[in-house]
């Protein structure tokens, strides 16, 4: 009896390494494919199933970017003559750098490009009430531009392509 | 063959074998202190971020309905300053716990779950930011460290070695993250040839990523402006260290390799935030800590596979 219990004991102790790799190599090998199969998801945050992730991070270049922007007309009552982009909108807007809002313009113009009209209209006060503060007049675009030449000259272009009515508001 | 006999075989060959390691008490200690320095370093973050989150946060009330991320579903039931509190508390509370007690199982659970939640509120707050993200994964590891860890001298051979797989996995897994980014650049690059279109292997790539990122941060780096008028010259850097990344795993299997490619790793994101502003701090803690300085150096152990019977196995 004696035997079987060291033989057990034994086997336990060689065992339990054994099962630990297991489970380790297991874990690893199904976060790594979790995380690629994130890439099926819908795209921004949501895809994110933490702490799965893809880590498809810069996997594309984009030499042809378009994201999706705010164009400003008119804040607190003051004509923007040109109107301006929201990031560019120093001196004016509080933070025009936000990343956030940046990525909120890309959620809200995917949500308004895919016919989702309640989570647009849900991002947009969103946007009113946390980066607005002042009432004003603008439009979500679309902007489209090479990075390179936008960088040395300052050049895009705007794009207007809903596939409904975005009226641009005064909050 | 039976199972006890299947069991004493490397069940998985191309598996590094940690036996050795195991009976080289410097390893051991590095690897103990390791996990201690990881739970100081997550009790700074969960107190360093508080003005960050607090600024982050406050002003987005009523953001996280739009779109929680699943550790956070449950926001919706209170309201948002309560979550906060709560994951706040939760955050603080096992980071704290965790520090004073990691030989503690559920202190490690509690350091989990909190960072979880934690990382959870963040992303759901429209933030792109993934500093923590391999954090939690590690966190998660380490709570399968077997029991008496802290006190090497009173366990045997085999938990010793227990532990220090732990260890690797927490190493694997920061470096898999890597390789998983390489790989996403390779499916980019065949995604771009496919349509004809600049790969992020081309050597206008760069430029490309560097400007693109300068216009989104809105700000000039150190060396941004510099790449983009001189891509050829930054175009090696780039490929070099996307090969970096891709191949990031091998450092698990080959435990020698860890320190130089923990080097080559924080090298790589010097040079991704001098040109692109992309600092990524969190995990470069992570691959100073468990690459640079993990329990598998040679100066820990000269030839750790020469010695069979280490002499913290006989004391025990």
């Amino acid at each position: 009896m004696g035997d079987v219990n060291l033989h057990r004991r034994e086997h336990h102790a060689w065992a339990a390494p054994a099962l630990l790799k297991g489970f380790i190599v297991t874990v690893l090998i199904a976060y790594a494919v979790g995380g690629f199969l994130t890439e099926l998801r819908p795209p921004f945050r949501e895809r994110d199933l933490i702490p799965l992730f893809s880590w498809f991070i810069f996997a594309t270049v984009p030499n042809d970017a378009r994201p999706f922007a705010v164009l400003i007309h008119e804040y607190d009552g003051r004509p923007l003559d040109p109107p301006l982009l929201f990031g560019e909108a120093t001196g004016i807007i509080s933070n025009p750098r936000s990343s956030q809002a940046a990525d909120l313009f890309q959620r809200w113009g995917w949500s308004a490009l895919g016919g989702d009209a309640a989570r647009a209209e849900g991002l947009r006060r969103v946007f009113e009430e946390s980066f607005l503060y002042r009432p004003a007049r603008y439009e979500l675009v679309e902007t489209n531009f090479n990075p390179v030449e936008r960088w040395r000259t300052g050049r895009y272009t705007i794009e207007r392509r809903w596939p409904y009515a975005f009226d641009p508001i005064s909050p | 063959m039976s199972l006890s006999e299947r069991m004493r075989m490397p069940n998985v060959r191309w598996l590094p074998s940690l036996t050795a390691w195991a009976g080289d008490p410097r390893a051991v200690v590095t690897a103990q202190w390791l996990v201690r320095v990881y739970y100081f370093a997550l009790l700074y973050f969960s107190i360093g971020l508080f003005r960050r989150w607090f600024i982050s946060l406050e002003p987005l009330e009523g953001l996280v309905q739009f779109h929680p991320l699943w550790p956070v579903a449950w926001v919706p039931l209170v309201s948002l300053p309560t979550a906060i509190i709560i994951v706040r508390g939760l955050f603080l509370a096992g980071a704290l716990a965790a520090a004073f007690f990691p030989e503690r199982r559920a202190a490690r659970i509690l350091a989990a779950v909190g960072l979880l939640e934690f990382v959870g509120l963040y992303t759901s707050a429209l933030l792109s930011d993934i500093d923590l993200y391999v954090w939690v994964p590690v966190a998660f590891l380490l709570i399968f460290l077997p029991g008496g860890w802290h006190r090497a001298e009173a366990i045997t051979l085999h938990e010793r070695e227990k532990f220090l797989w732990v260890i690797w996995g927490c190493q694997a897994f920061i470096l898999i993250t890597y390789s998983m980014a390489g790989i996403g650049k390779l499916y980019g690059a065949a995604i771009g040839l496919w349509l004809g279109e600049m790969h992020v292997f081309a050597p206008g790539a760069p430029a490309v990523f560097i400007a693109n990122q300068l216009l989104y941060i809105g700000t000039a780096t150190p060396l941004g402006p510099w790449a983009i008028d001189h891509p050829w010259l930054a175009w090696p850097f780039f490929v070099a260290g996307d090969l970096l990344q891709l191949f990031s795993l091998a450092a698990a299997f080959r435990l020698t390799w860890q320190r130089l490619w923990g080097v080559g790793l924080i090298l790589f994101h010097v040079g991704a935030y001098l040109t692109m502003g992309i600092g990524f701090s969190a995990n470069v803690l992570l691959i100073a800590l468990f690459l640079l300085s993990g329990p598998f150096r040679k100066a820990a152990s000269a030839t750790p596979a020469a010695n069979p019977v280490p002499p913290l196995a006989s004391r025990v």
